[in-house]
């Protein structure tokens, strides 16, 4: 009888903590900070002068680059070779460790000119990086930016995995002082005293525009909708993958300008925020039952002749 | 004594802007032509990575036929072409602000700009490029479909802050 009121209590106490675990994910969702900042970066307008690249290079006191910045033999294809550092070997740049932005060129067939499309951190509402980072390395701050402290920093580059846009990169020329180098909005120099982000400044043609990110949404609908046959009718970054402070405008369907489109609405974070809510609960009672169970079974183990003979005087 | 000679300061300044009004409201009635218009303007209140340019405005309203629409809107009292401008700027009236500067902000995303925009969530006017993208935009944009010079430096030098930006090597 007493077993049988602690199995009981035990189950329906598991199964308390799982469900109250369940409620608490789902009233966690976060619709990012109302006044969070953003940039809205048209590709209609971007002539790849590089000049946010050398902006950000100066700001973020980054190492020297191997071209000058108004070289623009970097937007030629290479393939794997002396490049590839740069060029991730596919021909296209990525951020880098040396470069928390670069611009990439596309050929679109059917345009007589070439489009360019700058990349950097989208500065996620909520970022994948920092849900993964087990040692909170990374603050989405209320500015909107998402920063990352080195000092905690160990190495792991679970962030590196996790990001949907695979933005963050590590030094490894400094690997045991382990250092994530990505775009970080400019937050300490500028975002944080309600400047724009330096490459922002930089730009001659507004392909980037610096505002609060609801704003931003408003401006970005209105240039469609004055001039439809421009641009594509949607807003990358809107929705993608929760919602990112950085958004775009193309006047061509995005996966002809290097953009991954199958990315889910939902912020990645929702993909593991059950499981992760169920990890408390596995760790506190988890043990307790099974060893509660464990102690059962051996103690039934040792009554076990003695029940034989009960049921044996029973029959 | 020192009263007396405020009031007559008082009297001629009201007088000036009166004249000035004066002048203005004839304005109104006509629309401004290339002749009104320096025939080259230094465009220099950007000037850091780059030298300032010389723009030459004579060559440019040749080039433009008298429509002065193409880089100036409605301000000098031609009406505007693009539709969404015509609902409200139909008065074909002169402004007094022509030039590029007096509307488009050399700091458009400054925290003041940002926070005066949120004042009036009913103004139209939520996109207005600031100075430099104003310059390139109108430039740039109609330097591609003419024919005309479109890269950096073929309009304005780079300068020795902007050679060491650039990381070009001598």
């Amino acid at each position: 009888m007493e077993r049988r009121n602690f199995l009981k209590g035990a189950l329906s106490a598991g199964v308390a903590a799982s469900v109250g675990a369940a409620q608490t994910a789902k009233a966690a969702t976060f619709e990012g900070y109302p006044d969070s900042m953003g940039v809205l970066v048209d590709l209609t307008r971007c002539v790849g002068c590089r000049s946010c690249e050398a902006a950000c290079n100066k700001e973020q006191g980054l190492p020297p680059p191997e071209k000058p910045f108004n070289d623009m033999s970097v937007f030629e294809k290479h393939g794997h070779g002396e490049e590839e550092e740069i060029h991730g070997g596919g021909g296209v740049r990525r951020p880098n460790e040396k470069a928390y932005t670069v611009v990439n060129k596309y050929e679109i067939p059917g345009i007589d000119h070439p489009l360019f499309r700058k990349m950097q951190c989208n500065h996620c509402n909520e970022p994948a990086c920092l849900t993964s980072c087990f040692v909170n390395a990374y603050t989405k701050t209320p500015e909107g930016a998402v920063i990352y402290n080195p000092d905690v920093c160990v190495g792991c580059r679970t962030c590196m995995v996790a990001c949907p846009f695979y933005v963050p990169a590590f030094k490894y020329s400094s690997a045991f002082k382990p250092r994530i180098m990505k775009c970080i909005f400019c937050y300490d120099t500028r975002l944080k005293f309600g400047k724009p982000p330096a490459c922002v400044e930089a730009c001659p043609m507004g392909a980037l525009t610096f505002g609060k990110r609801k704003d931003l949404l408003e401006i970005g609908r209105r240039r469609i909708n004055e001039n439809p046959e421009k641009y594509i009718n949607h807003i990358y970054g809107e929705h993608e993958a929760g919602g990112t402070a950085w958004m775009y405008l193309s006047p061509v369907p995005f996966e002809q300008v290097g953009f991954d489109t199958h990315l889910p609405k939902e912020p990645i974070l929702n993909y593991v925020k059950e499981f992760l809510g169920v990890v408390p609960m596995v760790l506190t009672i988890w043990p307790a039952l099974f060893a509660g169970f464990h102690l059962l079974a051996t103690r039934k183990d040792g009554n076990h002749s003695q029940e034989e003979g009960n049921e044996e005087e029973k029959s | 004594m020192k009263r007396k000679k405020l009031k007559t300061l008082w009297l001629g300044a009201t007088g000036c802007i009166a004249f000035l009004a004066g002048v203005q409201s004839v304005s109104v009635f006509s629309a401004m032509t290339a002749a009104d218009a320096p025939d080259t303007v230094k465009l220099d209140s950007l000037q850091q990575y780059y030298e300032p340019v010389e723009f030459n405005h004579q060559t440019h309203t040749d080039m433009s036929a008298g429509d002065c629409t193409i880089c100036h809107h409605h301000t000098t009292g031609q009406p505007p072409t693009n539709k969404f401008c015509l609902h409200c700027h139909n008065g074909q009236k002169t402004v007094s602000t022509v030039s590029c500067r007096d509307c488009h902000s050399a700091k458009p995303f400054d925290a003041s700009v940002i926070q005066e925009q949120q004042k009036d969530l009913t103004r139209y006017h939520i996109d207005k490029p600031g100075l430099k993208v104003a310059y390139h935009i109108t430039c740039v944009g109609c330097h591609q479909t003419t024919g005309g010079p479109t890269g950096c430096q073929d309009c304005h030098k780079m300068t020795e802050a902007g050679k060491k930006l650039f990381d070009v090597k001598k």
